[in-house]
């Protein structure tokens, strides 16, 4: 009996502290967003037999009926896995079913959940076909793999808690603590705008979101998108001045194939030039930011790409 | 391996914040498990169940939720501190529960005339323990303390989840730099090695020194 009791007692702690914490947490509403990729992609380009070589990656891929996609699962409006459905959702998630679809014929991509760790590895020893996870092409990374695109250009902004005065630019942040996700590119790009600042990171969105409330840091930076959804979310915080950097994302593929990626290159202007791209965009990042989809970004316009 | 060489004032800084993690929560775990030890083999019977439901609760959580919880959950009920306090402390009430058995562990191999005999001589409960059981006690634990150790090391990289920027933080960020994942974790990982190596050689010349021979 003793045993017993004890064992409930320990339940009934960990519960308070649990629903002491989540109910913070859900509290916010769900990321809108309608989860229509099917009808998305309904009219997705196909290409044509003579375009899927002999002995090529993209020969490799429609063998095995599935694309194996490099991702996230838990970044809002770009690659979410939706708990209900279990559909990823999101930009990058649906331009993975995009691609899956026009070298198969069927949007079927199986989403390996891969880290800034781990991805350049699981591209070289092929365990992922590509990377759709806000990979920033870089010249060092280039190194590494290869990149088709940029697929999308987006940039880093500061988010503060709405009394705060003061921080309108990245060197104001000199001196002060800052919030930034793990892994990501903000925690560079801190360090250049501002070297004296001291930055603080933790693992998800939420979690940063939950720092700056919290005072951990008196500002929080993160992909301009994603704060913008999260200030949508919670009128506690509020996005100030504009963009700072600019993050050409690319598709990132094995290194050095190069009949590969001139395929993917080819299904990217595809995309653009019949306006899926603009669905894409309008369907998942363009729930939260006003005004209609921007302009992708040239092809090969960044070094490295 | 330049990518490594290239950062090494990084990895200097994230191993620093590991050694003072590990020393800091180590210290502290060591004087909360020989406080539970007391009170899991005292007379009284409301202290053994504290101490029993307190083993219990921290050996069945896992350390991760417990951060989490500790880092974001009390400063919405008030209680907060810095990133690397709440951390030491987290790490250091975590760890006394596996102190504590191990603790216990040595207590109950103390054959029972010792405590006994301690009593027959007139000395109290804390006399016959400070005195007489834990020295010996102890002695037959150092190894599984060297082992509570080394774990408690290890766990030390789980603070890296809640914004402390230790030696795997640390490692993260060079990596996200230099994109060369397995150098940068290899060199990551040879430096934790060689904290495990030298609490396993420190432990080691402990027991041949301290050990008993029956």
């Amino acid at each position: 009996m003793v045993s017993l009791k004890r064992v409930a007692a320990v339940a009934a702690v960990s519960m308070i502290g649990l629903s002491a914490c989540s109910g913070t947490d859900s509290a916010a509403p769900a990321v809108p967003g309608e989860p229509k990729a099917g009808g998305l992609l309904a009219d997705a380009p196909v290409a044509a037999a003579a375009d899927i070589l002999p002995g090529s990656t993209m020969e490799k891929i429609k063998k095995r009926g599935e694309l194996i996609v490099g991702g996230s699962l838990d970044a809002p409006l770009l690659s979410q896995q939706n708990p209900v459905s279990g559909e990823v959702e999101g930009f990058d998630a649906d331009m993975g079913k995009a691609l899956a679809k026009y070298i198969i014929g069927e949007p079927k991509v199986k989403i390996v959940n891969s880290a800034s760790e781990t991805r350049e590895a699981l591209l070289a020893n092929g365990t992922v076909d590509v990377v759709f996870q806000t990979y920033t092409i870089t010249p060092e990374r280039a190194e590494q793999v290869s990149f088709a695109g940029p697929y999308y250009s987006s940039g880093l902004s500061i988010a503060v808690k709405k009394d705060t005065t003061g921080i309108t630019k990245p060197e104001d942040l000199n001196g002060k603590t800052v919030i930034a996700g793990a892994n990501t590119p903000a925690i560079p790009a801190i360090k250049k705008a501002a070297p004296q600042a001291k930055i603080v990171t933790f693992g998800s969105d939420p979690e940063c979101v939950q720092a700056l409330k919290q005072d951990r840091g008196v500002a929080y930076v993160q992909d301009e998108t994603l704060l913008v959804a999260d200030a949508q979310k919670d009128p506690s915080i509020q996005v100030v001045g504009k963009p700072f950097t600019s993050d050409p994302y690319g598709i990132g593929l094995k290194h050095g194939d190069d009949q590969f990626k001139k395929f993917v290159n080819d299904w990217l202007t595809k995309t653009q030039s019949s306006g899926l791209w603009q669905r894409i965009w309008k369907n998942s990042l363009g729930t939260v930011v006003q005004g209609e989809a921007p302009a992708p970004p040239q092809i090969g316009s960044v070094p490295g790409s | 391996m330049s990518a490594v060489l290239d950062h090494l004032p990084e990895f200097w800084e994230g191993l620093l914040v590991t050694l003072q993690l590990t020393a800091a929560s180590f210290a502290g775990a060591a004087a909360v498990g020989l406080v539970i030890t007391a009170m899991r083999v005292s007379p009284v019977g409301v202290l053994r169940a504290i101490s029993t439901a307190y083993v219990e609760t921290f050996q069945n959580l896992p350390l991760l939720v417990l951060l989490v919880l500790a880092v974001f959950g009390l400063p919405e009920i008030g209680i907060k501190a810095g990133l690397l306090t709440t951390a030491v402390v987290v790490i250091a009430l975590y760890e006394a529960a596996y102190i504590a058995e191990a603790l216990r562990s040595g207590v109950n191999a103390v054959s029972a005339g010792q405590g006994e005999a301690a009593r027959a001589l007139g000395l109290s409960f804390g006399q016959s323990l400070r005195h007489v059981v834990l020295p010996q006690a102890l002695r037959t634990v150092i190894q599984p303390l060297g082992n509570v150790f080394i774990a408690l090391t290890m766990n030390t990289s789980l603070a890296a989840a809640v914004g402390v920027v230790d030696l795997t933080a640390a490692a993260n960020r060079v990596n996200l730099a230099e994109a060369q994942p397995i150098p940068i974790f290899v060199g990551a990982g040879l430096a934790y090695a060689l904290i495990a190596a030298c609490a396993g050689f420190v432990t080691g010349r402990l027991e041949r020194r301290l050990g008993m021979v029956r």
